[in-house]
Formats: structure tokens, sequence, C-alpha cells
């Protein structure tokens, strides 16, 4: 049986196509302007039957698993640096406040001029835009961990690798996948507006190259295409596995409804 | 239970309807707002102008610093919108922010393939484009390898329909390099060139060509043997709606062939005064406008090699007459 909250959720997606298609055939915008949905899902077809579409949705995500990758490494050693010493801790913090509010995007012609106009620059970008979120994810998660767990790790003479398996893990699991969340999300905006400023990284490039190029070549259909793709992939990633992930752990053991 | 369900969901389609209905209202008060400007068109006429920058489009400068428009017709207002770079041009004149702007062929062409009724009324430029490289082993496209990248404005650019048409010629395939095309605007274009770390050539047109050129980089093929002869560089087009004003277009075209003429006479005074504008130093200045193969006319050629060629590639998808592009007085 559908559930309440996934009827809902067709709802709004059925009133969003009926109005969609309703300000379509009120002729009021010019196709150029506003695509009927027919013609997006037709070249959403095409697009990935006669373009390289499929390949374009591969080499962002590659390339965003590899900021992640890289952020991840970061951020555990500058944790580990900061929780050991409070000096490195300071210091940290002090970096977040000053970049976190950055935007990728602005940092994008610096980064041009250090790493060039490949994939680097855009991983780089991709780094900066997850690791503060990140950073600030994990340390209020290490933070918030009860004093009582320790004391009762204490009593019950529990230590070393179980302790960090069994009760730490469990305890920041939450931060640790709002963070990753908070990254991804971030990651996959920086990678489509750098691809927009500079188009093909690699070969074909990637979903930011795919709806720049239908916007230079006027094919609005394909620029609501684009957008479309990125929402599926965004979907995909939140259903695929941030929920499942969230109902194998923290759902299992009872820390959320 | 059910009756609730039902009962949120009407209501949500309720929402929906309202919020349909706002921008459907939204919509008719920019209809509106329209009709009232045309209204006032006895008295006092407003056009919208792009405003843009570079040696191409230097009689533009010239026509707006020295006011010729207001000289030709007082009753006329010129809006100058500043505007990012052609895609942002053309769809701001596709959704009536603006009624001239200037731009390179091709991207003019897309729009009329795609449905736009516009139409060029004045050609502005010709000029030498070329094809720069900082690899001293690339003389000709043979030399390019998968590995090179290319630095362009973007897809679909005069640049990059110049490039196509070399690639036809000397490879067989319009499409040969376009999986190695990097999108970049012309002065990130010069600084990556120069930089030499990623990109290999940049296809680019003046200033940036003759900067190019001082720091040693070499041109593998230029505009014209790309394209195989003079072509017009820049042309200037028309929003559907401004088509019939002749008196508006007329008189735009006028203060245009003026700015030409004065620039062609006096060649101090425009030095002098774009100088200040753009920022280059006078004696410079004036090389790369009176010596360096730049020409202000408005005559428009070429156009049929473009359509025609893009139309073999395939980046036209339907031949498109001659004379149904060009602005003509009996409309």
């Amino acid at each position: 049986m559908i559930k309440r909250t996934q009827l809902n959720s067709i709802l709004v997606l059925v009133i969003l196509l009926i109005l969609w298609t309703g300000l379509y055939f009120s002729g009021l915008y010019s196709p150029l302007v506003l695509p009927s949905p027919l013609m997006v899902l037709q070249k959403i077809m095409y697009s990935f039957t006669n373009d390289d579409l499929l390949g374009q949705v591969f080499r962002s995500i590659i390339v965003i698993i590899k900021g992640l990758f890289i952020a991840c490494a970061v951020v555990s050693g500058a944790l580990f640096l900061s929780e050991r010493y409070g000096q490195v801790g300071e210091g940290v913090n002090t970096l977040c406040a000053l970049f976190h509010p950055l935007p990728g995007i602005a940092i994008l012609p610096i980064f041009m001029i250090w790493f060039g106009v490949g994939e680097s620059a855009i991983v780089a970008v991709i780094v900066h835009s997850v690791i503060w979120p990140l950073y600030l994810n994990l340390r209020s998660g290490i933070h918030s961990i009860p004093k009582v767990y320790e004391q009762v790790c204490r009593g019950f003479d529990i230590h070393g690798l179980t302790k960090w398996k069994h009760v730490y893990f469990p305890a920041v699991l939450p931060h640790i996948l709002s963070g990753l969340r908070t990254g991804w999300a971030r990651g996959w905006r920086a990678l489509i507006s750098a691809e927009m400023i500079f188009g093909a990284i690699g070969g074909g490039g990637g979903l930011g190259w795919f709806i720049f190029k239908n916007r230079v070549f006027m094919d609005t259909a394909g620029m609501f295409a684009g957008l479309i793709i990125v929402i599926g992939v965004g979907l995909i990633v939140e259903k695929g596995i941030f929920e499942v992930i969230e109902s194998k752990t923290l759902r299992k053991w009872g820390m959320i409804e | 239970m059910i009756k609730k369900h039902i009962r949120t969901n009407i209501k949500c389609l309720l929402l929906g309807l309202v919020v349909c209905g706002m921008l459907v209202s939204l919509s008719a008060c920019k209809q509106n707002s329209q009709d009232v400007s045309i209204d006032q068109s006895q008295n006092i006429k407003t056009v919208k102008i792009a405003k843009q920058y570079g040696l191409a489009y230097a009689p533009i400068t010239v026509m707006q610093e020295l006011n010729f428009i207001h000289e030709e017709d007082p009753n006329l207002h010129v809006e100058w919108v500043q505007l990012g770079n052609t895609a942002a041009i053309r769809e701001a004149i596709l959704t009536d922010e603006l009624d001239i702007g200037f731009m390179g062929i091709p991207p003019y062409l897309i729009g009329v393939e795609n449905g736009m009724n516009w139409q060029i009324f004045t050609g502005l430029s010709k000029a030498p484009l070329g094809l720069m490289s900082n690899d001293t082993s690339i003389n000709s496209l043979k030399d390019i390898n998968p590995s090179h990248k290319i630095a362009l404005p973007q897809p679909g650019s005069i640049q990059h329909i110049l490039l196509s048409m070399a690639a036809k010629r000397e490879m067989g395939d319009p499409k040969a390099f376009d999986n190695q095309l990097v999108s970049l605007k012309h002065p990130d274009g010069v600084q990556m060139l120069l930089a030499g770390s990623e990109v290999t050539m940049h296809f680019t047109s003046p200033p940036f060509v003759f900067q190019e050129e001082e720091q040693g980089m070499q041109r593998v093929i230029s505009g014209e043997e790309a394209f195989g002869g003079p072509f017009t560089f820049i042309v200037g087009t028309l929003r559907e709606e401004i088509l019939s004003d002749t008196q508006t277009v007329s008189s735009v075209n006028n203060a245009l062939k003026r700015a030409i003429e004065y620039m062609n006479k006096n060649p101090e005074e425009t030095v002098t005064l774009l100088s200040e504008v753009y920022g280059i130093e006078k004696s410079l200045l004036k090389t790369y406008l009176y010596d360096s193969g730049l020409e202000y006319s408005q005559k428009v050629e070429g156009l049929e090699t473009f359509v025609d060629f893009m139309v073999e590639a395939k980046y036209l998808t339907h031949s498109i007459k001659e004379d149904t592009l060009l602005w003509s007085v009996e409309e």
C-alpha cells in the first residue's frame, strides 16, 4: 500500500505538471521560454539514446565522489588533530568562520589560475564546498556525545576500538550523515556551477556542460531536461543511499522515528 | 481519516490554482505595461540597446558617447543595457528586455533556427580573428591531437563555427574538435593560454588576439582562412516587435552610419575618446583600430556562407533565405 506521504508527493508532482502544461498551452509564453513537459521528456529520451547524457551524468558523479573522498580525508585528519590538540581545534574553527561563508563559485576564478581549467579546479571547488560544513557537523557531533557515555564505558570497562565502534560511532552517526548530506548537496551545486563557467572537463563534460551547451544553442527543452536530471540524481542519492543507510542503522537502532 | 486526507488534497489543489492564477495575472501585468509604452510612443519612445565593449563594437561606443541617436531623433530615448555575453543578449531580446543587440552571425542564426523572428539591420565590423597557440609544434589543424584543449567563448559562437569550418576543410569533420573545447571568456582564455598549463589554443578576436601575438603566441589559422574569405564579424539585430518601427530603426541606423564615418574621418578624436573608455593607451589603441585589419562597415558579408555551412554541419536543421534575415525599410 502506498503511504500517505508518498501519495502527497505524487499529488504535488501532478499539480506541478498540470500547472506547467496549463501555462504552456495558455500561450502566454513562447515555447523558447517555457517548453511543454512532453518536449522536455522527448529531449531527455533523445539525449540518453543519441547524445552522451549517461556518460555526462556518470562523469559528474565521479568528480563529486573524488571531491567528497578528499574532503572526508581532510576532515578526518583535521578532526583528529583538533580533538587531540586544543590549539589546532581553535585554529580550524577560525578557518571555518573565515571560509565557510565563501561560496565555491566565488573562489573558482582563483582556483582556475592555480589549478588550470581542468578537473582539478572543479575538484578543488567541491572540496572547498564540502569540508567546512562537514567539519562543523562532525565536530558538533563529537561534542554532543553525552558525558555519561564515557562514564558508562569506564564503568563497564569498555575501551579502545570497541568503545569507538559500539558507543561513539553510533552516537556521532546522525551528524556524520547530515554532514555528508550537506556535503553532497553543496558539492553537487559547486560542480554544476563550475561546469557552467568553463565547459567540458575531460572528454564530453558533465551535466553542467550539458545545460550550458543547450543554453548556447537555445534549446530550452534541453535546459529543462538538464535540470530534471540534476533533480533525479539528487533524489536517487537521497532515497537510494542516505535513506537506506539511515534505515539500516539509525532507524534500526531506534535513534530516529 | 480518508475524508481528511481528501480535504487536504483539495486544499493543495486550490492553492495550486491560486498560484497559477497569480502567475497568469502577473504576466498579464507585464503585457499591460508594454501596451502603455507603445501608447506613449507618439511623444517619447524608448529603445533599449545592449552596451558592448571590445574593439569590434567601437562604433556603438562612439555613437553612445557622442549622443548621435539623440541628434538623429530628439524624441528617442536610449536605454543602454549591460549584459554578460551573447547568450544573455539573445535571451534579453527573446524576453522583450532588449530591442537592439549586437553579436556574431552564428548565434543570431541559432536564434532564427529556434523560432525567433528577428532581423539583421546592419553590419558593424570585420575583424582579424585567429586560433592562437602556445605550442610551436602546432602549425596547422592537423598537428592538433585530442589531448590539446581549445578555449573559445562558447559552443555556437562565431569562433566555434569558424573552427568547425576549418575542421571541415582540413580534417573532413566539422565536429573534429568538439570534445576538446573549453568555454572561457576572452580575458580568461588569454590568461589560460599564456599560463600554458591546460589550454593549448585559444580562438579569439581583437584585442585579445593582438595581446596574445605580442606575448609570442603563434597563429595556427586566421578567421578569414577558416571562413575562406572576408566576412562580417559583428552584426546588429532587431527584436521582432521593433521591425515595423521604421523611424526608430532608421534613427539608430543613421547614428551608427555617422559613428563609422566619424571614426574614419577623425582618427585622433576617436582614439582619445575610446582610450578613456577602454583604458587602452592611445598609441597602442591607434594601431589596434586603424592598422591591424579591423574594418568598420555596415555591409553584411558572408551571411549565406554561414547559413550553408551551419545547415551542412547540422547546427541548423533547415536553410534560411538571406533576404528574410535582413531588415529593409519596405516592411
